[in-house]
């Protein structure tokens, strides 16, 4: 290389650190692989207890979209797990991560690459998952629950109310993904006359509420939003979707909008008015 | 309008007004500490870096002054062009921003850092600050 060349310089670390948290994580992996000092940066306490990215999580492709929307293929510990369930809270974004190889679970967070082995279960239906602070909640269709809790060393399961009703009750059955909400689990049981359970997860107590919702609708979808729920519904006669908000200390149902649905015809290749059945099931609220 | 003198690592001497001196927190506290008889010195900054400040400073005190007639797109121009420098230089300005604790200008040149990172294709970002790296080996 010669003579030195004047007036070069290498950044100290604490600075690196200020560059690479301002940074969308596909980014900040490739600046990761430039040299050691900046890899040193890049695994530093700091920036892995600063480090924000708003990016998503995909449940199902092993994969993520980070804030620039480049999608990213991760893996922990460099197996191939499947990914699990995916929930991004405000100050918390983990996803469940199962190696089916090694028979382990791992909860984590691939924008950090941080992993944390927890005890491994498998159950039918992953989708169901709720990961919260200290806690991992699956309600299963069937109604039961099993929890795991930071630091227990295996999972414990408990069953959750099924409402009195002597003439049908087997037919019960909890049909949305169980929403979050603070330290409350929501679910509703039943298609058709729903009831709604939540499941206090620090008492680990439930509540019932009857028939929350208007009768004869179908097809529920819910999601909260800043400590509210709302339930989506589709009226198929009216050809609309509803999004009611479901006010729950009173028991009250409020609706907020009605809106026309729309389908789009896979086969035409057109937006129609008419509901299609069967492609009817995709509807998602999205809540941002 | 009271002066201050700043010294830069060669020795070179610049006169600056006191209001553009203490926008530098690190020379405010210099000034607060020893008074402003003599000259600051500050070894860790070149000729270039410290012009290049002053000439940063400046800028953002007119546009900021009442009356000034810079548009906030001028401004930007302004930080554009400023920046548009070779990673070397680049870094001295990290390095001066954050050793004069000139916030603005600090947050302004991480950002265009973290900028080229992002905008560039991986082998050109790894190309383009290791070899800003091995300068110095």
């Amino acid at each position: 290389m010669g003579a030195r060349r004047k007036t070069t310089t290498t950044l100290p670390q604490e600075l690196v650190e200020e560059i690479l948290l301002k940074l969308p994580y596909s980014s900040l992996i490739i600046a990761r692989s430039v040299c050691k000092a900046w890899k040193a940066a890049a695994d530093s306490s700091s920036v892995k207890s600063r480090y924000r990215d708003s990016g998503r999580f995909f449940a199902d492709a092993n994969s993520i979209t980070d804030s620039s929307d480049k999608r990213i293929r991760w893996a922990p510990r460099g197996d191939y797990p499947d990914v699990l369930c995916a929930v991004s809270s405000e100050d918390q974004r983990c996803v469940l991560a199962r190696s089916t190889q090694q028979r382990k679970l791992f909860l984590g967070n691939p924008f950090l690459n941080v992993w944390q082995e927890i005890p491994y279960k498998v159950f039918g239906d992953w989708s169901r998952a709720c990961i919260l602070r200290n806690k991992i909640v699956v309600w299963c269709t069937d109604g039961m629950l099993f929890t795991w809790t930071q630091g227990d060393e295996g999972w414990s399961n408990i069953e959750s109310p099924v409402a009195d009703d002597s003439e049908s009750d087997s037919e019960t059955e909890f049909v949305l993904k169980p929403v979050v909400s603070g330290n409350k689990l929501f679910c509703l049981d039943s298609l058709r006359y729903p009831n709604l359970v939540e499941f206090d997860t620090t008492s680990n107590s439930f509540s019932y509420t009857e028939n929350v919702l208007p009768n004869g609708e179908d097809n529920y979808l819910a999601g909260a939003w800043k400590s509210k729920l709302y339930v989506g519904t589709v009226i198929a006669s009216e050809r609309k979707v509803q999004i009611l908000e479901l006010e729950r200390e009173r028991g009250v149902v409020l609706r907020l909008t009605e809106t026309t649905y729309f389908s789009y015809d896979m086969d035409a290749g057109t937006w129609d008015k008419q509901m299609h059945w069967a492609a009817a099931a995709p509807v998602n609220i999205v809540l941002h | 309008m009271v002066k201050v003198t700043l010294k830069s690592a060669e020795g070179d001497v610049f006169e600056v007004d006191e209001e553009l001196a203490l926008e530098s927190l690190m020379v405010k506290n210099m000034i607060e500490d020893v008074g402003l008889d003599s000259a600051i010195s500050l070894p860790n900054v070149s000729s270039t870096i410290l012009a290049k400040v002053i000439e940063y400073i400046k800028f953002h005190m007119d546009a900021q002054k009442d009356g000034s007639k810079k548009t906030s797109e001028e401004i930007k121009a302004f930080d554009d062009d400023f920046v548009n420098v070779g990673i070397p230089t680049l870094f001295e300005m990290v390095l001066a921003s954050n050793y004069l604790n000139v916030k603005s200008l600090l947050s302004l040149t991480c950002n265009t850092v973290a900028n080229m990172i992002k905008t560039k294709p991986p082998a050109e970002v790894k190309e383009m600050f290791t070899s800003a790296k091995q300068a110095k080996a």
